[in-house]
């Protein structure tokens, strides 16, 4: 265990329920949704992450900041069962996760979204969304070509509750276009309306605010809290536009070269000397 | 402006008893050599929306086609041989006694006392053909299905070469297997039931069942494993399983088309079943539009009728005195390079992904 680096850490968590250190886990709330235990990845000889323990309390909008290249991305993938972590566990709703397969990691109510955006580019926004629907279906396929009633309704409901999500990303004007022709803040809009398609209890946003300007990102993160307010999620997202990070999140945890270096509210991690030298930088401070 | 709930489905009514009434025009007053191309329209439609379904709306680049034809073929063929035919027929080796005895029109017409009432025993045979092409359209999913499971367990990567493999073997096998498919000679005298009736109702059968799929939002499944499979699984699709059930339910009408074919030219042996047969579907597919339902239909009129007309030139040409001779092969020659061109210059296809719509005749018909 990882003893003398949790000295060092601004591991004063209010309940103790966030944690960066293994010497917090023993004081977990059983209201987490989501807890890494020493999660490492390895990719040949590189380590991605390494001995990450995570535990995100219900309800949360929490972040996971650090450099380029500091694992991040790693961490979700391995979250949406994309990877399987080389060492440790990734618990959902009190269950073991990690190896399994993406598709049912999403069922379990997990849904993403993507740093570079990946949506059904040929397909509109509309049916992107109704995509996502899809898993709360009840009928199947071979049911489609004899016409029954029921297949009927479930079709139509599945339009109008995937129309309302659009209009709740205030995207029902272009309901029907080609959603590699939007704009760029229209695009991340979108994935983030398909992936509340799937009705997920955690949501984990990559990159959000990434292109947006000011007045985008400032809007951006209106939407984030009133999506968690009104779909009842935990959120969790990656950012590195730190008026963003600083505004929506109350728990932060900070990864460098894979290794957690720091986990705590936003004020305590603005004014952590190592976070300043690794990521954030002198100027940070100052405007701060 | 709203459009009356009913109207997409009456249109749709009305279009279908058109082309039947049309049929019946053409089942009346068109000579032997017209109707062969109408019913080679049909057949190579079903085949084109076969393809493009697994293809263009799933997005997985399968070289297979001449397989499950091939496979749909000889089921339905050996199904409604006659004994006395198959018996005369298999000359290297006798064919296998329980394959002499199956002849489904037969069995049927017996079942039914169609002996002494001539109409029973045609609709017997009807229903024997009906069942013979059902069976050789599921014969070849089965085969789909096995092909599906390990290559596409493995991500469908070399699903081109893994299917283009699996057609060859198919080919061997009904070269070699010759107490069951007298093997190099091939079948002849195959009962002529393809009509019009039976390839046009199949056709409107496979267009309904891929349009009713593709209108759903399994369609939308599908589109949405072919435009981003890591996506796709991350919205919670089962992409290994969609990707099967597209495989499989292509590998069904490509079966279906290859039973009608068989039926329709009345003759079949193995060297039919190469790859250019996969080819000339492939080309109807991506001439249309691939991930267009309305291309396929468009894409398999102006290649079968192209394919027709092109025979000009493998036939002695006599222009101004001069006489050229045919050039075998030359047709395809000229197709590889409409294909290169569309690939070259009209990649989409001529409809791209769009579909004819109700709502677009309306449109332009009421602009002045
Ligand atoms: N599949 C993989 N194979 C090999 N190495 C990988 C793989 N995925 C990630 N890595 C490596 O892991 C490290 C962390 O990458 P990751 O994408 O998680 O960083 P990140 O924190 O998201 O960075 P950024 O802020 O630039 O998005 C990088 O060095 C990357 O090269
Ligand atoms: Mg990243």
């Amino acid at each position: 265990m990882s003893a003398p680096r949790a000295g060092t850490l601004a591991a004063k968590t209010e309940a103790g329920q966030y944690s960066c250190a293994g010497a917090l886990q023993d004081q977990q709330s059983s209201a987490d949704i989501l807890r890494l235990r020493e999660v490492s990845m390895r990719f040949g000889g590189v380590t991605a992450v390494s001995e990450l323990d995570m535990s995100l309390p219900q309800g949360t909008i929490a972040g996971l900041i650090g450099p380029n290249g500091a694992g991040k991305t790693t961490v979700f993938n391995i979250i949406t069962g994309f990877y399987t972590p080389t060492l440790g566990e990734v618990r959902f709703k009190d269950k073991n996760i990690s190896g399994v397969a993406p598709h049912r990691i999403c069922k379990q109510g997990i849904a993403r979204t993507f740093q570079n955006i990946r949506l059904f580019s040929g397909m509109s926004a509309l049916e992107n969304v109704m995509v996502g629907g899809h898993l709360r279906q009840k009928s199947s396929w071979w049911m489609v070509p004899f016409q029954l009633p029921s297949v009927h309704r479930e079709q139509r409901e599945l339009r109008e509750k995937s129309m309302l999500l659009l209009q709740a990303l205030g995207l029902e004007k272009v309901a029907h276009q080609p959603a590699g022709s939007l704009p760029y803040g229209a695009q991340r809009r979108l994935e983030i309306a398909r992936a509340l398609a799937t009705n997920p209890s955690l949501m984990l946003l990559d990159e959000p605010a990434a292109g947006m300007n000011p007045q985008e990102s400032s809007e951006l993160m209106r939407l984030i809290r009133r999506v968690r307010d009104d779909f009842d999620l935990t959120i969790l997202l990656i950012e590195h536009d730190m008026k963003v990070v600083m505004g929506v999140c109350s728990h932060l945890w900070v990864l460098e070269y894979g290794i957690c270096i720091a986990s705590g509210d936003p004020a305590s991690i603005r004014s952590n000397e190592r976070v300043i030298k690794a990521y954030l930088g002198q100027e940070y401070r100052h405007n701060a | 402006m709203k459009s009356h709930p009913l109207r997409d489905p009456v249109c749709n009514l009305a279009s279908i008893i058109l082309l039947f009434v049309l049929l019946y025009i053409a089942e009346e007053y068109l000579d032997l050599y017209n109707k062969r191309i109408l019913n080679l329209v049909a057949i190579n439609t079903i085949l084109a929306l076969s393809l493009n379904l697994i293809y263009g709306f799933t997005g997985m680049f399968s070289l297979g086609h001449a397989g499950f034809m091939a496979v749909g073929a000889y089921v339905c063929t050996l199904l409604i041989l006659t004994p006395g035919q198959k018996k005369s027929m298999w000359m290297l080796e006798p064919i296998q006694p329980w394959l002499e005895q199956l002849s489904f029109p037969l069995q049927l017409s017996n079942l039914f006392g169609g002996a002494n009432n001539p109409a029973l025993h045609e609709f017997a045979v009807q229903l024997g053909f009906f069942g013979a092409v059902l069976l050789g359209g599921l014969a070849a999913a089965i085969f789909g299905l096995f092909i599906a499971l390990p290559v596409l367990r493995l991500g469908g990567d070399y699903l081109g070469i893994a299917t283009l493999g699996f057609a060859e073997i198919i080919r061997v096998l009904i070269t070699n297997l010759t107490p069951i498919t007298n093997g190099a000679l091939g079948i002849k005298g195959i009962p002529n039931h393809a009509t019009l009736w039976w390839n046009f109702g199949w056709l409107v059968f496979t267009l309904y069942f891929i349009i009713a799929l593709m209108r759903s939002n399994v369609g939308n499944v599908f589109k949405a494993v072919r435009d981003d499979e890591i996506a796709a699984k991350t919205m919670g699709v089962n992409s290994f399983f969609y990707r099967v059930l597209a495989f499989t339910i292509g590998a069904f009408f490509a079966g279906v088309g290859g039973a009608l074919m068989a039926a329709l030219l009345s003759t079949i042996d193995p060297k039919m079943y190469v790859m250019m047969l996969t080819f000339n579907v492939l080309m109807m597919v991506v001439a249309g539009g691939l991930g267009s339902i309305t291309g396929s239909i468009i894409g398999s009129i102006v290649i079968t009728v192209m394919l027709e007309w092109l025979r000009i030139v493998e036939s002695p040409l006599n222009i101004f005195g001069f006489t050229l001779n045919g050039i075998p092969g030359m047709r395809m020659v000229i197709f590889s390079v409409l294909l290169l061109l569309i690939i070259l210059f009209r990649r989409e296809g001529l409809m791209g992904t769009r579909e004819f719509s109700w709502d677009f005749v309306f449109r332009t018909g009421r602009k002045p």
